[in-house]
């Protein structure tokens, strides 16, 4: 019997399969992509308990199918919202064991997943770019980039920043000079390992979490500022149980850390007249409790209108891209997107904002897919226009 | 269940002629998950799982079924606590979930036609911003309206309109031999699916047969409008017999919305105690009423309550102790789960979180003798088994008839709990049967035993009428005496 059945099988018999995970309680709109898209039983959250259930049991064997049934699933964590069991809060958990198992066992993760390690264990970036171009993004504001060794913050810039959205690095380091704070990037800095837990590639993790650990610890920073979701909530929730917790050392996403610079009166913006609306990115809100920073933030702006979307906050809809998804099933990563891209739109806003370059790569794909009119930005980047 | 692996290939693949190649599944993993539900009844594999989209394609998969004798079995969400979509025989599950549309709101004459996939959840939110509302039971919110109504499920107006069944104004089905009919005031007018009053009654050829007779596509279902008044009060008790009494005069008085009378056991489950420790504990009220009115205007409001109250005097005088609350105060007392019981739909947590749920649930005569010594009977009998003696029931109709029913958590960790399970629930329907309870949404073992209890030429009749709507006997065989 395997360690991840082993481990959650009380949790595995609480689930009787009632149907609440299947959408947003009390609400009753959608809140499983997976769910919504496949729609057997089995590819629902309960569905996932079952099937570890049936291979607790014996009565069924890893397959290629229960690869795909775990695998399509974004780890949004709606379902740990809306189930009303015990065992609610450690859905996800119990969703990354298996795939963990699954990735043992030989059935997992899906190929365009694998090619995650294999760059990250060859260039410390998933994207198979070169390790060497890591602070590519500073080309063009390379004197406005701090080059010193050590400071009291840490920023870490992640992958998809340093890779594929570099204006959001760029617009970070801005941001940050124009504060005044006494921070420092790293070229040593390696993928945070996101991609490998999120897809039960384990391999890898610990190393690269060692690696940057000791990297935070040579910095000298008390604080680690990320302006990616997928970063922070491993920084913050996954590394703790890889390695020793760096005492003194406190994780910030770039939305916590401005909502504290607007408390101090540190933060002056311009005027925008605008209506923006707000994208919860899952890593952020659901996984780590990060709701108000982000609003605050934006509702420090004056003359900005914040207007909810239906479902938002922990109810927010999932943009599609995360658990694996964007990578293991790529059109269908977009369609969750675009209805995303449909809810803010209904909203009637002028800007769509988020607080992750991951979220904004795939709704940016949906809006480019739908010829959306809409404006997409990054919060950082919103900010940095107005200081 | 079909045994070559040739055959099954060609089913297959005819499937996916049907409902296109996403929608089919014979995977092993498809098959375990809809073998069994949240009951203690035993599993059974399908064959296939597959999941329509129209009315058409299911005559189409129905067609096929006849061509090759295969069994099918409607499902939505399987939670129906009868072990009912569990495919005895094997063959195709229907899963009727991506049929989700509410299809027509007629506000006058206060009714909706909604598909099979619509759930308690979805007609909530779809009817939220008018000024009307639909019936729930104490059931999880994603369940099936059309699967709760025909099988004749309990509500929250069920004290003035009996069982979901007799809300049923219409519906549209498809045969077991593939043809698609409508019954009620529709097969008339597809513009009028008002009721089912003049012509003969068809309704329930579908109704409690649980899948045996067609797979319903659409169904009419009545709604009502919302009052301005809405509040509910809890009476917390000690004696059985006077609470009986003072719930069946509220019942006869026709003046309130709902009455469940719980023992205090459910309302601890209903707290989210663990399992084991749902016990009445000395000191504690043995009952709790739950009483839900509404009213046009706030006189009519108070004259209700004054007639409650008049007649929880009668209670008074041999309960000193009893009492009556509002919600607030409750919640006070219990904790705020307990005013989820005037937040329906909602899911009652501390019920559904160790894997296994049942019930043995009933409709009986109100006769106040034969319901407490049901009451004792039941407890008796659940007292051996050493489960939780979590009492749930309602006044039907007015007072015409009496819902009476346990609710059986149990943990599905080890088969030993479940045959424990299984031992309890015979044992307590054998009892209940013997004072005049008939069950609903009945489990097969059941039904199996009710059949040889019953007029043997209301047997030979139901046959006679299944045999000729499903000559090959493929549709949810082995229930009710239909093998």
């Amino acid at each position: 019997m395997s360690d991840a059945l082993t481990k959650y099988r009380e949790e595995l018999y609480c689930c009787s399969r009632c149907g609440t995970c299947k959408y947003i309680y009390q609400n009753y709109s959608d809140s499983c992509p997976a769910g919504k898209k496949f729609q057997f039983e089995t590819f629902y959250p309960s569905g996932r308990l079952h099937i570890a259930r049936g291979l607790l049991e014996g009565k069924i064997e890893w397959s290629e199918r229960i690869r795909d049934i775990l695998f399509s699933c974004p780890t949004c964590a709606s379902c740990t919202v809306n189930c009303q069991s015990r065992h609610h809060i450690l859905i996800v958990d119990i969703i990354e064991a298996l795939r963990a198992e699954a990735v043992s066992k030989g059935f997992g993760p899906l190929p365009n997943q694998k090619a995650f390690a294999e760059s990250i264990e060859k260039e410390h970036n998933p994207y198979k770019e070169q390790h060497d171009h890591r602070l590519d993004w500073k080309k063009g504001i390379e004197s406005e980039v701090p080059q010193k060794d050590k400071a009291s913050i840490l920023f870490f810039v992640g992958c998809t920043s340093s890779y594929r959205q570099k204006d959001l690095a760029q617009a970070t380091v801005k941001l940050l000079n124009k504060l005044g704070v006494d921070y420092t990037v790293s070229e040593e800095e390696w993928c945070c390992g996101s991609p490998l837990i999120r897809t039960g590639q384990l391999d890898l993790v610990k190393g690269l979490i060692e690696h940057n650990l000791e990297l935070i610890k040579r910095t000298g920073a008390n604080t680690v500022i990320t302006s990616c979701a997928g970063c922070y909530r491993t920084l913050k929730l996954d590394y703790p149980h890889y390695a020793q917790k760096l005492e003194g050392v406190e994780i910030l996403h770039i939305t916590e850390f401005l909502q504290k610079m607007i408390k101090e009166r540190k933060l002056k913006l311009k005027r925008l007249d605008a209506k923006i609306t707000y994208h919860d990115p899952c890593h952020l809100g659901r996984h780590a409790g990060i709701y108000e920073a982000p609003r605050a933030v934006i509702q420090a702006i004056p003359g900005v209108s914040l207007i909810e979307m239906a479902r938002n906050k922990q109810n927010a809809w999932c943009c599609g891209a995360g658990g694996g998804v964007k990578a293991g099933f790529k059109d269908w990563a977009v369609e969750i997107s675009n209805d995303r891209i449909k809810e803010a739109e209904e909203t009637a806003c002028d800007i769509l904002v988020s607080a992750c370059p991951f979220c904004k790569t795939n709704l940016q794909d949906a809006i480019s897919a739908s010829n959306s009119k809409l404006r997409l930005m990054d919060i950082v980047n919103l900010l940095n226009d107005l200081i | 269940m079909l045994q070559q692996a040739e055959e099954r290939a060609v089913i297959t693949e005819k499937l996916k002629e049907i409902v296109g190649k996403e929608w089919v599944s014979d995977h092993p993993e498809e098959l375990l998950v809809y073998s069994y539900d949240m009951t203690e009844n035993p599993a059974h594999q399908p064959d296939f799982v597959v999941m329509p989209k129209t009315v058409e394609e299911i005559s189409a998969i129905v067609k096929l079924a006849n061509e090759n004798k295969i069994p099918i079995v409607p499902f939505v969400t399987g939670s129906n606590v009868g072990g009912l979509t569990i495919p005895l025989k094997g063959g195709i599950i229907v899963d009727l979930k991506r049929m989700d549309k509410i299809i027509r709101f007629d506000q006058d004459d206060m009714y909706v036609i909604a598909e099979p996939g619509v759930t308690f959840g979805h007609i909530n939110k779809f009817l939220k911003d008018t000024q009307f509302r639909y019936c729930y039971p104490n059931a999880p919110p994603f369940t099936s309206i059309m699967a709760n109504a025909l099988l004749g499920g309990l509500n929250n107006l069920s004290l003035k309109y009996g069982n979901m069944a007799e809300i049923i104004n219409g519906i549209e089905a498809v045969l077991p031999t593939g043809e698609i009919v409508k019954i009620g005031s529709c097969a008339c007018w597809d513009e009028h699916w008002w009721g089912r009053s003049s012509m003969p009654d068809l309704i329930g050829l579908f109704v409690n047969w649980q899948g045996m007779t067609g797979i319903v596509t659409k169904i009419g279902l009545q709604v009502w409008p919302n009052h301005p008044f809405r509040d509910w009060k809890f009476v917390l008790s000690n004696d059985f017999d006077s609470t009986y009494h003072f719930v069946k005069k509220l019942a006869n008085c026709e003046i309130m919305n709902d009455i469940l009378l719980l023992s205090t056991e459910t309302v601890k489950m209903v707290l989210g105690v663990p399992i084991g420790q749902a016990v009445w504990l000395e000191g504690e009220p043995r009952w709790a009423t739950v009483l839900d009115f509404a009213a046009n205007t706030q006189k009519e409001f108070n004259a209700k309550l004054e007639i409650v109250e008049d007649a929880f005097k009668e209670v008074k005088k041999v309960d000193t102790k009893a009492a009556i609350c509002s919600v607030t105060a409750a919640e006070k007392m219990y904790g705020p789960r307990v005013g989820d019981f005037k937040r329906l739909p909602f899911t009652i947590g501390g019920m559904l979180e160790y894997g296994g749920h049942t019930w043995v649930g009933t409709y009986m005569t109100s006769n106040p003798k034969i319901v407490s010594k049901g009451v004792d009977k039941a407890f008796e009998v659940i007292g051996k088994h050493k489960f939780e003696k979590c009492l749930y029931t309602r006044m039907m109709k007015g007072g015409h008839y009496w819902a009476f029913r346990f609710l059986l958590r149990f943990s599905k960790e080890t088969p030993e709990e479940t045959e424990r399970m299984q031992k309890l629930t015979k044992e307590l329907f054998e009892s209940l049967f013997e004072l005049g309870a008939m069950p609903y949404k009945t489990p097969a073992w059941a039904a199996d035993f009710i059949i040889k209890r019953c007029d043997p030429q209301y047997v030979e009749l139901m046959h006679k009428i299944k045999k000729t709507l499903d000559p090959n006997g493929i549709f949810n065989p082995g229930r009710w005496g239909n093998d």
